[in-house]
This record gives C-alpha cells, sequence and structure tokens, in this order.
C-alpha cells in the first residue's frame, strides 16, 4: 500500500488492506526505554487516542525491518483476537510501508511500562502478574508469535491488566532467530518471562540467567524448571495450568483456509500415480501341466492295474 | 565447419525447425542498425575467435517464410534445444516486473544457492537492449512500461548451465489483452504452441479484493465487479485452449504476484519472509502450493485452483517482484525488493530437469 505523511494525516491500509486516511489533530512523542522506534499518541479528529510507531530516520533500512516484525506480529494477533477483551497487546489499526517514511498506528498503549510499576506487587498481585504475563504468552503462542525480547520495559502494567507492547524484534516460530544460528521457538520467551518475574519480584535480574529461586519462593515452588539450561522449559498454558488457570486463549473463529487446504491434499492425492495391482501369477507353462497329466494317467493306469491284479488274485 | 553443423534445431522466433547452418556467420552494427559479414579476426587465434563468435549471428531460413527476417545467436547452436517459458496471465497482473525480477536475480546469481545455476545473456545485442529497457528501469525503482509487443516475440533468453545441462531459456511475455484477442490471427500467442513450461501469473488484489488499491478499482473494472473476478480468469482460459492437448503434460507454476499486499495476512506473512536458499525443496513447494491453494479456495478463484488440479507437475508460489506498491508517480518510493521470485522459476527449471530437486523433507510451517 502507498502511503504518505501529511502535517496532520496519514494514509496507507488498515488491518485488512483497505486504503484509509486518519486525520491527526495532536502527537505527543512519548520516550520508551528498549525500544528503537519513535513513539508518539496521537489524537485523531474521530476522538481515538492511538499509538505511532515510526522508524526514527527516513529510509533506514534496519528500523523499516523493527517496524516491519511489529506489525506483523501484531496483525496476527489483532486478525487471531479480533473480540479479545481486555487485550494482553496493543491492536494494529493501520499501516504503509511503501514510503520512505513508512508507519504504523496502534491502539493505545495500557498503563506504564512494568519497570516503573512492579515494585508495588504485593502477595496476590504478584500471582495475578505472573497468570497475566503467561496468559499473554498464551495468545501469543495460539498463532506463533515469539516476542523475542520479553523484559520489563516490553510489559506494560495498568492495575491487574498488563499488555506486551515493543514487537520489534517479534518472529515466528520456526523462522531463523536474530543470529541466524538457529531457529525461533517459544521457550524463547517462556525462559526470558521467568526471568522478567524473577527481576520484578526481587529488583534485580537473574545473573547469568541462573536465578537464586530460594529468594522467590513463590517461582521456586512450580515454574523452577522456566530456568532450566538442559531441559525443556514448558509452555505457557503449562504454566497457566500450574497456576491453576484452566481457561487457555483460543483463536476466535474457524480456520478460513482449512477446507482449501483439505481440497488440495484430496486434489494432490488424486494427482498421485495409482499403484499398479500386483501381477497375477504367471499360468502353469504347457510343459508343466503335460507333465502333471502325463503324471496322473500313470497313477491312474497303475490303480487299475492293482485293482484288477487283486481282482485276478480273488477270483483264482 | 561446426562439428554440429547438421543439428536440427527450434528457432524461438519463428518456431520453425531447419538443419543448423552457420556457413554465412553475420555481426550487427549497433551504428548501422543492420548486419553483415562477420569480419574474423586476423590471426585466427582461438580465444579472440570464441569472444567474436558470441557476437556473432545466423540468420533464421523460417522455411515457412511467415515472419520478417530475424537472427539467432551464433551460439545457440552450442546448447540443447531451449526451454520456453510461457508468461501466461491478465493485463496488468506484473508479468513483466516478475519475469525481469527473475532474469535479474538469475544473472546475478544472488538467490540460485546449492542448484548450482549460471546463467548469462545468449544474445549480446538484445540483451543489451533489454539491459536498457527493463533491468536499467527496475534498477531505479521506476515501473517498468506496459508489455506492447506487436512481433508476438520473446522477451529475453537466456543460457542456462546446472551440472551437464547447457540450455538456453526463453522467456514469452506478451499483454496480458493478446490472450483473449486473436491479434493477427493469433500469432502474438503462438509461443504458446512451443512452449516447455507455464508461468501463469494472477495478482493478489484479483484474488483478495480489499487488498486492491484505489488506483487498481480505477484502471481495472472487473475489480469492482459484483460477479467477482477471480472466478474466472479468460486470460488463463484462452492460453490454456492455446497449449497442445490443454498443455497438461508441462511443468507449470502459479505465481501470485503481488503478494506484498499480503504481507501481513497468513499464510503470506509466513512464506513471503521464507529464504529458501536457493533449494528446490519438495516439501517446501508442496507446502506452499497448499497454503496457496487454500487461500485462492477461500476466494473462490476456481479457474486457478483448477490449474492445480488439471497440470500434472504444478507448484503454487506468494512472490512480490518488486517488494511494494508503486507510487502515484510510478516510483518505488521505498525501493524495489524482490521478494520470493526465484522460487517458482526454480520450482518449474527443476520440473523440467534444468536443475536438481533438494531431498530435504521437513516442511515449513504455517
Amino acid at each position: 500500500m502507498t502511503g504518505t505523511t501529511e502535517a496532520d494525516s496519514l494514509s496507507g491500509c488498515d488491518l485488512d488492506g483497505r486504503s484509509s486516511r486518519w486525520k491527526l489533530i495532536d502527537r505527543t512523542e512519548i520516550h520508551l526505554p528498549g525500544s528503537r522506534l519513535r513513539t508518539c499518541r496521537v489524537q485523531t479528529t474521530d476522538g481515538a487516542t492511538l499509538v505511532l510507531r515510526t522508524p526514527y530516520s527516513a529510509g533506514d533500512e534496519s528500523s523499516r525491518m523493527l517496524l516491519d516484525n511489529e506489525i506483523r506480529a501484531l496483525a496476527r494477533l489483532t486478525r487471531a483476537f479480533p473480540g479479545w477483551r481486555p487485550r494482553p497487546f496493543p491492536a494494529l489499526v493501520g499501516y504503509a510501508m511503501d514510503t520512505l517514511e513508512p508507519w504504523a498506528l496502534f491502539h493505545d498503549y495500557l498503563g506504564v511500562p512494568a519497570r516503573e510499576a512492579t515494585d508495588r506487587l504485593l502477595g496476590s498481585d504478584q500471582r495475578d502478574f505472573m497468570v497475566n504475563v503467561f496468559d499473554a504468552l498464551a495468545h501469543l503462542s495460539q498463532v506463533e508469535v515469539v516476542h523475542g525480547r520479553l523484559g520489563l520495559d516490553s510489559v506494560r502494567l495498568d492495575g491487574d491488566r498488563i499488555q506486551l507492547v515493543l514487537f520489534e524484534d517479534a518472529a515466528l516460530v520456526g523462522e531463523p532467530d536474530r543470529r541466524r544460528t538457529g531457529r525461533v521457538t517459544p521457550e524463547t520467551d517462556t525462559h526470558a518471562a521467568g526471568c522478567l518475574l524473577y527481576e520484578a519480584f526481587t529488583g534485580s535480574p537473574p545473573r547469568d540467567g541462573q536465578p537464586d529461586l530460594t529468594e522467590v519462593p513463590l517461582l521456586a515452588s512450580r515454574l523452577g524448571d522456566l530456568f532450566t539450561v538442559s531441559g525443556p522449559v514448558p509452555e505457557a498454558t503449562e504454566v497457566l495450568r500450574r497456576l491453576g488457570r484452566e481457561d487457555f486463549p483460543r483463536i476466535e473463529g474457524a480456520d478460513e483456509l482449512e477446507a482449501g487446504r483439505a481440497a488440495f491434499d484430496v486434489a494432490r492425492e488424486r494427482k498421485r500415480p495409482r499403484p499398479q495391482p500386483a501381477p497375477a501369477p504367471p499360468p502353469p507353462s504347457r510343459r508343466s501341466s503335460r507333465l502333471v497329466v502325463t503324471l496322473l494317467s500313470t497313477a491312474a493306469l497303475l490303480l487299475v492295474a492293482v485293482v484288477c491284479l487283486v481282482l485276478i488274485g480273488v477270483s483264482a | 565447419m561446426n562439428p554440429l553443423a547438421e543439428r536440427v534445431i527450434t528457432c524461438p522466433t519463428c518456431l520453425d525447425k531447419f538443419g543448423w547452418n552457420d556457413a554465412e556467420l553475420l555481426q550487427y552494427s549497433v551504428e548501422e542498425g543492420r548486419y553483415s559479414a562477420a569480419v574474423w579476426p586476423d590471426d585466427g587465434n582461438p580465444d579472440k575467435v570464441a569472444d567474436a563468435r558470441s557476437r556473432w549471428y545466423v540468420r533464421c531460413p523460417n522455411p515457412s517464410q511467415d515472419s520478417p527476417n530475424h537472427y539467432l545467436p551464433a551460439t545457440y547452436v552450442d546448447y540443447d534445444d531451449p526451454l520456453v517459458i510461457a508468461l501466461v496471465g491478465r493485463p496488468l497482473s506484473g508479468k513483466t516486473h516478475l519475469v525481469v525480477a527473475m532474469i535479474r536475480a538469475l544473472l546475478a546469481g544472488s538467490e540460485v544457492g546449492t542448484t548450482e545455476l549460471s546463467a548469462k545473456a545468449l544474445d549480446y545485442y538484445q540483451h543489451v537492449t533489454f539491459k536498457r529497457k527493463f533491468l536499467d528501469t527496475f534498477e531505479a525503482g521506476k515501473k517498468l512500461p506496459a508489455t506492447i509487443n506487436e512481433s508476438g516475440s520473446h522477451l529475453a533468453w537466456l543460457a542456462v548451465e546446472s551440472g551437464n545441462v547447457k540450455r538456453p531459456i526463453v522467456f514469452f511475455d506478451v499483454a496480458g489483452e493478446d490472450f483473449t484477442k486473436a491479434g493477427e490471427n493469433g500469432r502474438h500467442t503462438r509461443f504458446l504452441v512451443a512452449a516447455g513450461a507455464v508461468l501463469f501469473v494472477e495478482d493478489a488484489p484479483h484474488v483478495l479484493r480489499s487488498f486492491a488499491e484505489s488506483r487498481d478499482l480505477e484502471r481495472d473494472l472487473s475489480l469492482s465487479s459484483p460477479f467477482g473476478a477471480s472466478a474466472t480468469n479468460e486470460f488463463v482460459q484462452e492460453a490454456i485452449h492455446r497449449l497442445p492437448d490443454g498443455g497438461r503434460h508441462l511443468p507449470a507454476v502459479v505465481a501470485l504476484t503481488k503478494s506484498d499486499r499480503l504481507r501481513y495476512l497468513a499464510p503470506a506473512d509466513r512464506w513471503l519472509r521464507h529464504d529458501p536458499g536457493g533449494r528446490v525443496d519438495p516439501a517446501d513447494l508442496v507446502a506452499e502450493s497448499r497454503d496457496v491453494y487454500a487461500l485462492l479456495h477461500r476466494a473462490n478463484a476456481a479457474s486457478l485452483t483448477k490449474l492445480y488440479r488439471d497440470f500434472r507437475s504444478c507448484t503454487m508460489h506468494f512472490v512480490s517482484a518488486t517488494g511494494g506498491a508503486v507510487g502515484e508517480d510510478n516510483q518505488y518510493r521505498s525501493g524495489i525488493r524482490p521478494t520470493r521470485v526465484m522460487v517458482p522459476l526454480l520450482s518449474l527449471l527443476a520440473m523440467a530437469g534444468v536443475i536438481p530437486m533438494a531431498t530435504r523433507t521437513e516442511g515449513a510451517r504455517r
């Protein structure tokens, strides 16, 4: 989609690809620690407050990729959970990438970065925070999105609600990782979630990724394996189960491509060369059948001869 | 005398077959714009002769006498018979942009990976023209002109080598309208008779109309049709009727061009980032074809899903020749980023036996 950025309007496309235009009446830059994109809170003429994300400099290819990562991940999430409230991520509103100054618009961010608020978490708040973090990750895993840089700066807190932001390093499960030495897995996020919880509860990050869990009995009792080096790291839904949650996020609506994939499978199967039926055993050759006839005839003659001899013997 | 002098070859321009005879070698003068007798290097140095020969021509005798004078490179006889790749699709579907992006990548050797595929221009002077008109324009981030092919001749030809295979590949690209109009008694689309592989092209906005830009809607009324634009594709159907036996025996690929519009829609969002590393992986080909087929099925693009069912060897792909949409000024403002343009070509070449298939079996995820 071709996009243009004017002083007070943005032309691009919405989540469904339709050409759209947003008129802005106010734009205020906000500082997001840990982000490599410019972020502004904007007001539109129809009264909405949105968040505008752009690269810091026009034509910067690496920043463009970060924005591309973020739009891709949040487009998947927004489509998969259109009616889910509260969403643990900012919904994608619109974007323009085919321009020198690409941008993306999202619903407004919640609250404040967790780094500024976790010291206020006490008792049951800590447990709720844990559940909410893994609930957010369970949303991501439903659409095979891996956040890739989960930390106290990329989680926002508003009362008992949380929101994941800064999807600049997001990728899809199975894609090459940033260093291109391995594949992206959801375990990256669950391990990072363990580290951020440890930091939230103790005030400092785990040293070398290996926390002293004796300080945090809440983590030690149920989630010690989040920090394992060699063994499997539990999935977000498994963590939720351990924390007493049984209702997991599920993609809303049916998979619209399922019928088409099934039709493809049928078409492909029909194109496969049919296995030829096993050849029937060859008919016995004339020579061998002649031999059988000869043997049977000889046996019959011998039988007749024996019967005759027996009858002659009896009559004699 | 060339040891292959009596070989029967097929001319990719007039499609006539004739015994090769290079007794009368010609050279082309750019200044005079005409062909004249080749001048042999004075000392007969074989290296110099080989170099000169790469720019010499032989006039096609055109036994059927149905075409204006045309010429074949003198080196044409050094290769196996050409693989004619026919591009088939509606007007403005991005056929030319796709084939130019393919040729650009092929000549650069950047995405051929483990196939050991190399390519070079076969017709020196034609390539100079092709480069100036298409490759340089594309490289500069400008929209290519609409195809006007009044002679029905090929767009470009390259000599490709992979292992022991040395073969010219010839790309025929005509205006989409030519498939439905019997221009010059069907001469414009006569190349279909000689096609060795077919590259079907459909653009993403015709499959998912919400992704069409306002200028697409203005230029192509079929996009606004209440009867739908994707269920039937008369350009594809007419082309198939021209292919001998409906072409079902030919290797075929379906390229869903302008897939950059779908860059944030699963499963295109994953495939557009999937780098096959120049491999032609059968499992990937099936997985991607399955996803494209599913998308076409959902959009009721029946004439395209039918291609997969009808053609014995067929794969389907998400591609973007430029990586983005063109601006009002006909410039690609954020530059060009061809995406996955080599995948359908490598698939075609593998199905045609020009390059080998890889043997990895793990498929990509959705």
